[in-house]
């Protein structure tokens, strides 16, 4: 699958700061990409350098097929949309007003501007000063101005920021549907994998500047397995199997099941053969899965410490 | 360019920047016409007097004026923080000069409507003094010139602080510091060197009027002084010169 952002090496230090280091970003064309890391982590600095708003210190980023260059920057942009923290518009102008201003810059047509509102669920609103919305309108309205001109690819940095439980619902539902309703490719970031694991097909882990995993979210949950439960009819038995195995100070008991950590399927499979073997009894083993919320934590945590997915 | 120009013109929308330009016009010609003449003395001098005044009221109202004006113009942006949407849909170099464009549109509203107040002055009181249009281009084209460069200054300040309250400060500031220095120059010459040090003081030495005392007649005598067509042009090259540095501040800026 081709991508439509390729960043190779990426870096950004603020000073002795370093923001972002050596980022291999791929986004393939027509997913929902989930960018996911704790604050701090460099997701926004990642999104402004993709939009040309802050100078890379090393690295290169081609966006759409094209590399990023000073020269190709607006001719590249003219086919993204972007949401960067918080939702940029005029107080003084009504929404409607606010969309011709974008569409006009985007050199969109006018009457695109009634399309963005209705997938925003704007339109009744259209007349009234953005001054008067709510924050969740705002988002919106923010998300609408993002939308003009059928972008090729969203980008959109934190959109659920400051909405209450029902915005955040409302935002997910409305963000789902965008590769389906306009056929864009959505890079979408949330310092919450929950928030995001509903519609996001793909997803990038940062933390502290560094990409800690790539790939299909289904991907991120078979590398990351659970614990191991076995059911043993004689677990007594298994004490001597599991200590030669090297498991005997991770093995725990849990509710008559011993318990184990996530281990390799091969590795699993000669467990078992040794523990039947030993006359332990296995009738049960099964794989714990653990919540993606989990699974982001651990590798979040592990970063800096042995860096194990 | 044309698009980042439409932008700006969009943005004035409910923004009264007209009204804005009518203040700062109406205040500086009252303060400049003072009172109504009430001699035929007065009548007959009538214009010139406004000629020698207008730059001496320019010099307090103007800093203030443009420090309004260009917070207007710019801290749009820094409030509603739109500089990450708008750098990704034009260039920073049109965004800058739609702006300026934009400031220069509004200076020359701003000098239009000080010749029609002037004017509507001139047929109020019935001035017997025939109109130098010479000497209104003049005055005008001066007072465009400096007030260029305050408004190419208050940008740099509003790009560095992205706060209006420093703006008007500042202009505050340039405004007591002017007038008092129009005020010494006024009498006696005292300070008229330190006026072209001061840019925001140009005003005065840009007048095409000067005023002596007739001891004898008792009563004000209006002049016309040479004009200075090399400090209109450094006026010209130092608003070029900001211009340019701001230009290049939004080119750098990260946001």
């Amino acid at each position: 699958m081709q991508n439509v952002v390729m960043t190779s090496g990426l870096c950004k230090a603020y000073g002795s700061r370093t923001a972002v280091q050596g980022l291999d970003l791929c986004v393939p064309y027509g997913s929902v990409y989930g960018f996911i890391g704790p604050n701090g982590a460099g997701k926004t600095t990642t999104m402004k350098l993709l939009l040309g708003l802050i100078h890379p210190t090393s690295g290169s980023i081609r966006l759409l097929d094209e590399e990023l260059t000073p020269q190709s920057r607006l001719k590249i942009l003219s086919r993204t949309g972007s949401l960067i923290e918080s939702p940029s518009y005029y107080a003084h102008l009504t929404a409607a007003e606010n969309l011709q201003l974008v569409a006009g810059l985007k050199g969109a047509e006018a009457k695109d501007v009634v399309r963005v509102l209705d997938i925003v669920r704007l339109t009744p609103d259209a007349r009234r000063k953005v001054g008067q919305f709510s924050l969740g309108m705002r988002q919106r309205l923010g998300i609408a101005m993002a939308l003009l001109g059928w972008p090729t690819l969203l980008i959109l940095d934190e959109p659920t920021n400051g909405l209450d439980p029902a915005g955040i619902q409302e935002m997910r539902a409305l963000l789902a549907e965008m590769p389906r309703r306009c056929g864009a490719t959505v890079l979408i970031s949330s310092h919450l994998l929950s928030e995001l694991e509903q519609i996001v097909d793909h997803v990038g882990i940062l933390n502290k500047g560094r990409l800690l995993y790539q790939g299909p979210l289904a991907g991120l949950q078979q590398h990351s397995r659970g614990d191991v439960a076995l059911r043993l009819l004689h677990p007594a038995l298994a004490a001597p199997v599991l200590k030669s195995a090297g498991l005997a100070g991770l093995a725990r008991e849990e509710r008559g099941e011993v318990v184990l950590p996530p281990l390799k399927e091969a590795f699993l499979a000669d467990l078992v053969g040794s523990l039947a073997a030993a006359g332990a009894g296995v009738v049960g083993v099964s794989c714990r899965s653990r919540s993606l919320e989990e699974i982001f934590l651990s590798l979040t945590k592990a970063d800096g410490e042995t860096g194990v997915v | 360019m044309l698009r980042s120009l439409c932008a700006e013109w969009r943005k004035t929308r409910r923004r009264f920047d007209g009204l804005l330009l009518l203040l700062v016009a109406g205040t500086a010609l009252l303060m400049g016409v003072g009172g109504a003449p009430d001699s035929l003395q007065e009548l007959a001098c009538g214009y010139s007097a406004i000629f020698y005044t207008l730059p001496i009221v320019h010099g307090l109202v103007m800093p203030v004026g443009m420090a309004a004006l260009c917070s207007r113009l710019w801290d749009e942006e820094t409030r509603s923080n739109t500089a990450k949407l708008l750098f990704t849909l034009q260039s920073r170099g049109d965004f800058f000069a739609a702006k300026t464009l934009l400031g220069l549109f509004d200076l020359l509203v701003l000098a239009g409507l000080e010749a029609v107040g002037l004017l509507a002055m001139g047929r109020l009181y019935a001035f017997t003094e025939a109109l130098d249009v010479g000497q209104l281009v003049w005055l005008l084209a001066g007072g465009m010139a400096v007030e260029a460069v305050l408004f190419a200054a208050f940008t740099l300040l509003q790009l560095r602080f992205g706060s209006p309250v420093v703006l008007l400060g500042v202009g505050l500031g340039c405004s007591m510091c002017g007038f008092f220095l129009a005020m010494l120059a006024d009498i006696g010459g005292m300070a008229a060197p330190v006026l072209y040090a001061v840019p925001f003081t140009w005003f005065l030495p840009l007048s095409g009027m000067r005023m002596e005392w007739d001891a004898a007649a008792r009563r004000a005598v209006y002049l016309p002084q040479p004009r200075q067509y090399a400090l209109l042009a450094a006026a010209l090259g130092l608003c070029l010169l900001l211009t340019l540095w701001g230009r290049h501040a939004v080119a750098g800026k990260e946001v």
